[in-house]
């Protein structure tokens, strides 16, 4: 990360990860031209790169919207968490190439403007079946280039996490516009089966990846905390917690990470400040709590960021009684100083 | 995600289970069962073999073409320049004066080319021929040309 607004400098792993995209998206246009090309040869320049544009764009979105879910539910999808945003803007740039050579192929020979004529030359708003789709895709594509142009980490600054978030879970919005977009375009003229299985599939696999994440996730915090004792909750016991490792509590509103470091016990807010990754699904790196996300760190004792950066969470008070560990639900303000529980040789 | 995020992710995640699954359904409902007609098939013209009249401008060549006895006519028109209108009709008016309500209709021109339109005469056209090209939009004429 970047204390300074200024261009964060390509690392090897973001260079290897970007090169795979663009290899991967210039292998996926040659392939789909030529097999198009062998049963259609007539198909011309345009036709190939509408097409091949518009199905790879659409590809690229079902991986990215399977990546979240992926990770909660195998940490082995991590890495291609860390640079999803590049997937994103690629997904985009993709979809663009569509959306403007569609527009100068469909309404570039008009006597009116070409953006005009998408707003105004099909208005059967009424009729699902001659719908104007065309309305969707651009809709669709405003919401990916509003994404794109504030997928910067300047942006999550200035915007704030959460308001920078619930701009990007408009992508949920663009993924609905697209599939109608297809839907009510292409496939009432081409009738072809094939793609209307492939999109049913596209949408029930991200369905169930989604709903699979969230029973994962409401299994954990539905777990009941009947245990209580002046005002603090039962979490484990100290042997449930790995070194330099977290486990996760769900305090009734908000979720912990209990860390074990040296023998002590530390609790900060589950929640990095980055983009909200689980910091408890993290591990403790040169004394530093490391998000497995983007590889935000905090410090263990009081939930700040190390200087220069100006991150920081709220921090818990813990307490042990034997060889269990308790929490107090209620947070200390974010960055406030607490001292680790140290592990007695009894509780250990 | 926070709390409120989660709750909204949540939110969102109902709403597509709720209502894109019966969306999709209705679109896949809709599509019709004839195929569309993408094609349009245009017979071969067989060109006959003899320019009988020709004359041209720099915009357009205009061939009167017919057989060895005279029976069948075919106007030859070869567009040299794009149309400065969308599209427009030929006449084809014997004599030297035009009135669209009297004159024949050859055929329509659009772009740059070469069309082939035949004409209703059975017998040799005799002189004057008048071609005219007439803007129906704008209810002018463009150009003509005299046999």
């Amino acid at each position: 990360m970047s204390v300074a607004y200024t261009a964060i400098g390509w690392n090897r792993q973001k260079k290897i990860y970007d090169s795979i995209i663009a290899f991967s998206c210039v292998t996926y246009i040659v392939l789909f031209a030529g097999v198009t090309l062998l049963f259609n040869p007539e198909a011309t320049f345009e036709t190939l790169l509408i097409r091949s544009t518009s199905t790879l764009a659409l590809l690229l979105l079902h991986i990215i919207l399977a990546i979240g879910p992926a990770c909660r539910l195998n940490k082995r999808f991590l890495p291609l968490l860390y640079n999803r945003r590049h997937l994103g803007v690629t997904m985009f740039l993709v979809a663009s190439i569509h959306g403007i050579f569609s527009m100068i192929q469909f309404h570039g020979l008009g006597n009116v403007n070409i953006l005009v004529s998408v707003l105004i030359s099909n208005t059967s708003f009424q009729s699902l079946h001659a719908f104007p789709f065309q309305l969707l895709g651009l809709a669709a594509l405003l919401i990916l280039f509003m994404m794109a142009a504030t997928s910067h980490d300047f942006w999550l600054h200035n915007l704030s996490p959460r308001v920078w978030k619930k701009l990007h879970m408009l992508v949920y919005l663009a993924w609905v516009l697209i599939l109608l977009h297809v839907m009510l375009g292409v496939v009432q003229l081409e009738r072809n089966p094939v793609m209307v299985l492939m999109l049913f599939a596209g949408f029930v696999f991200i369905t169930v990846l989604h709903l699979l994440a969230a029973a994962k996730e409401n299994r954990t915090d539905n777990l009941k905390n009947v245990a209580e004792k002046d005002g603090f909750l039962y979490v484990c016991k100290v042997q449930d917690i790995a070194e330099n490792r977290a486990k996760i509590f769900f305090t009734g509103k908000e979720r912990v990470a209990v860390y074990r470091y040296e023998d002590a016990l530390y609790a900060i807010h589950n929640v990095c400040k980055h983009q909200g990754g689980p910091l408890g699904e993290g591990i403790i790196k040169d004394g530093c709590i490391t998000c497995p996300w983007h590889g935000y760190q905090y410090l263990p004792q009081n939930g700040q960021s190390p200087p220069p950066f100006r991150e920081k969470v709220s921090t818990y008070e813990l307490k042990l009684i034997g060889d269990t560990v308790w929490i107090n639900p209620v947070p200390f303000p974010e960055g406030t100083s607490q001292a680790g529980v140290k592990i007695t040789d009894h509780a250990r | 995600m926070e709390r409120t995020l989660r709750k909204r992710h949540r939110q969102i995640w109902y709403a597509i289970v709720m209502i894109v699954p019966p969306l999709l359904l209705l679109s896949w409902l809709v599509i019709p069962d004839t195929a569309p007609v993408k094609e349009i098939r245009i017979a071969p013209v067989t060109v006959l073999p003899e320019i009988v009249y020709a004359g041209g401008t720099e915009n357009f060549q205009a061939n009167l073409r017919s057989n060895a006895d005279r029976t069948i006519w075919q106007l030859e028109w070869i567009n040299k320049k794009v149309l400065a209108v969308p599209s427009a009709v030929i006449y084809k008016s014997n004599g030297n004066t035009f009135d669209p309500a009297a004159a024949q209709i050859a055929g329509r021109i659009e772009t740059k080319g070469r069309y082939y339109f035949p004409l209703q005469d059975t017998t040799a056209i005799r002189r004057p021929v008048k071609l005219i090209v007439y803007d129906f939009i704008h209810e002018r004429v463009i150009d003509s040309i005299n046999f």
